[in-house]
């Protein structure tokens, strides 16, 4: 048995040093450091001149399981942001520490990943997952531990959770104001009145889909068809004739990546080619791109962020990230770019690191220029102010306006 | 007319992939009496295989479908040594947590070799086909649908028709009278997890550019085909066949008829209904008739 083991995992281990090899002259990106708690962050990139004890920040991330692409761009992007700040001397004269925690991408994972963190108590704030599940999950625990928390979920029902919590922030613009501006680009712009529209039904992009008709019917339209799908459906014939029987002038679409670049591929097999569609931030995503090929070539979405941005800090971040890397920066590693900053903004704002300190220093940022956005913390929700309306040509996302909304305080 | 011609079209060609799964897990459970919980995670593997002679490699997709599924004629070999054999003896549950084990080391080990971020390979025909009847089928679609046709007709001819066929026929009705004649047990099972790993990892590849591949993408179809097992009746090869074709029909007819949101829904109604109606499956085996 134990031959037959060491054969077996020996083979794994020889597969392994050959991709890897073959990796470095692909395209396909592997993950470094996948230890579920990581020092490395920090540790291998200190940068530093000081001998100090470093301030420790938690990142409770995805390295596991369907989500675990998240954790790799976040791993990435801490490592990046950690060598930053190191060499150029920390933060009140100290290296930061990026301690990073599996959270599985499960509600359950997250509590516990968030919880593990919260309980360390050389850890004076934690970065929550790119879910807003996630982030609503760990809610509670935040205001338990008192600890400065921030969420990378863009639903407005974060955006109410957050205002009622002193010590969780949304470090994101809320989706309404994303989806707002595109589909007043598609109605008020492009002059498009008739959509049909397909969405996955968990829970993220069931609420996006909800928004999307919501901005529809302020505009006095109502979609001809609305179609969902669950997670994981391949074949979208049946949810293609059905948009295609009421003939509408346009698609939008509410999904996350995988199901972006499916469906783009099959309406343009179905003979849809010059159909427009609108869709929710993953269908403008470096990953969604790559898979979709030239199918997703006219597609419109409101994102965050794509890695060609016109944000200057954002480009030089998205430039070093290509070359550190070799594969283009998504949304999930500007994001930690963005929380990290800002968290070392408040603590230097804080003058210590006093948990409390920390809290309160964050709604003293008001109008900081981060990779991606700027950012309004003075209420805790939609602290991100804005993002991008983009299109897809040439398999390349252009921007083509800036979102940008002052706070509703 | 056209539009129903097209859900038939697309009904058919998803059934014959879930089908194709379906033939590899019934292989194994024909062979050992237990079904393979990481069979999903051999269609992934054998697609993430694929993906390294063609995107890393820069190799033809037909050569790399051909290696894909060698090497994964070596990693069946290896997962029935690893994970079955040893508890050959042990009760059904051992061999099954064995594989949900496994399963967990296929999936983790690919995101560790491959990566987690989703990726693809080149297809084999790359332009819709449009049909005589109307509707349109996608190229890569069509490929499959000839692909699996070939390997159906190869496995059935292999099981039937041939003296390995019939050892490894006999070695799945009663392994211990099986060796008592001299047939070589532990060749026939390794030639079976081998059969059944290649057939399934050629799906993963030629799977790969239509659902793209990530190390969670056996988990779905995996699910489909063992309802299309269930359906067509387990331990037959032709069952599972048929039954990944029911279960392709009725997803797509569904969908467009009753409801998009609740596909799978359907499907299971489908296999509750064939269960109440005929628990054995469309097609009983020989391994049942003879319990």
């Amino acid at each position: 048995m134990k031959k037959a083991f060491v054969l077996f995992l020996s083979s794994m281990v020889s597969l392994s040093l050959a991709a890897c090899g073959a990796s470095s002259s692909g395209n396909a990106p592997v993950m470094e450091d996948t230890k579920t708690t990581s020092s490395a962050a920090a540790a291998d990139n200190t940068g530093s001149t000081t001998s100090e004890e470093p301030i420790r920040i938690g990142l409770a991330t995805v390295l596991t399981g369907e989500r675990a692409m998240e954790g790799e761009y976040a791993s990435n992007a801490a490592k990046i942001i950690t060598e930053e700040i190191n060499s150029s001397g920390g933060i009140l004269g100290r290296p930061i520490e990026i301690v990073i925690e599996d959270g599985l991408g499960t509600d359950v994972g997250a509590v516990n990943a968030y919880r593990k963190l919260a309980d360390d108590s050389s850890i004076v704030a934690i970065v929550g997952s790119d879910n807003s599940n996630d982030n609503i999950a760990i809610a509670n625990e935040a205001k338990q531990a008192q600890i400065l928390s921030t969420a990378q979920g863009s639903s407005p029902t974060l955006r109410d959770i957050c205002n009622e919590n002193p010590w969780l922030f949304q470090l994101r613009a809320c989706e309404e104001t994303m989806i707002d501006a595109l589909i007043g680009y598609a109605v008020e712009e492009l002059g498009y009145t008739k959509f049909a529209l397909i969405h996955d039904t968990e829970t993220n992009s069931s609420d996006q889909a909800r928004l999307f008709t919501m901005a529809l019917e302020k505009r006095g339209i109502k979609p001809l068809a609305t179609v969902s799908f669950t997670t994981g459906t391949k074949d979208f014939t049946s949810h293609i004739t059905k948009m295609q029987q009421v003939q509408p002038e346009a698609i939008i679409g509410a999904c996350l990546f995988n199901e972006a670049a499916i469906i783009a591929e099959q309406i343009r097999a179905f003979g849809m080619t010059d159909m427009p569609i609108f869709g929710s931030n993953a269908w403008a995503d470096p990953v969604t791109i790559g898979l979709g090929g030239e199918a997703l070539n006219g597609v419109c979405s409101a994102a965050a962020w794509v890695p060609n941005t016109t944000n200057e800090k954002g480009a030089a971040f998205s430039q070093k990230y290509q070359e550190l890397y070799g594969h283009e920066c998504a949304k999930a590693a500007a994001q930690i770019y963005d929380h990290v900053s800002i968290i070392c903004e408040a603590i230097t704002i804080a003058g210590n690191t006093d948990r409390a300190a920390i809290r309160d220093a964050m709604n003293q940022i008001t109008d900081y220029h981060g990779a991606i956005t700027i950012y309004d913390c003075s209420t805790n929700g939609d602290c991100g102010r804005g993002g991008l309306v983009v299109r897809i040509e040439n398999e390349v996302a252009v921007v083509l306006q800036e979102i940008y909304s002052e706070k509703d305080k | 007319m056209g539009q129903i011609m097209q859900l038939f079209v697309s009904g058919l060609s998803t059934g014959v992939v879930y089908g194709l799964i379906a033939m590899g897990m019934v292989l194994i459970f024909r062979a050992v009496g237990v079904m393979n919980f990481a069979q999903g995670e051999f269609l992934m593997f054998g697609g993430y295989l694929c993906y390294t002679f063609n995107q890393l490699l820069g190799w033809n997709i037909m050569i790399s479908l051909i290696l894909a599924s060698v090497g994964m004629g070596v990693v069946g070999v290896l997962f029935m040594r690893a994970a079955y054999w040893p508890l050959r003896k042990a009760q059904a549950r051992a061999i099954i947590v064995s594989a949900m084990g496994a399963s967990m080391v296929f999936k983790e080990g690919s995101r560790l070799i491959w990566g987690s971020i989703p990726v693809k390979v080149d297809r084999v025909l790359e332009a819709p086909v449009k049909l005589a009847g109307g509707g349109i089928i996608q190229g890569q679609y069509l490929a499959i649908m000839i692909v699996a046709a070939i390997l159906m007709l190869f496995v059935y001819l292999l099981l039937e028709k041939t003296f390995v066929g019939h050892v490894m026929q006999a070695t799945a009705q009663d392994q211990y009278m099986a060796s008592m004649v001299g047939v070589p047990v532990i060749f026939s099972i390794a030639m079976t997890f081998a059969l059944s790993a290649m057939i399934t990892g050629i799906g993963g590849g030629l799977l790969a550019p239509l659902f793209f591949l990530n190390n969670t993408m056996g988990a779905t179809a995996g699910a489909k085909a063992f309802a299309a097992i269930v359906i067509g009746g387990f331990g037959s090869v032709q069952g599972a066949v048929l039954g990944g074709l029911i279960v392709g029909l009725v997803e797509v007819f569904g969908g467009a008829y009753i409801s998009t949101t609740y596909q799978l829904v359907l499907i299971y109604i489908v296999l509750i209904i064939v269960l109440m109606v005929r628990p054995q499956g469309i097609f009983s085996s020989k391994i049942q008739e003879k319990a």
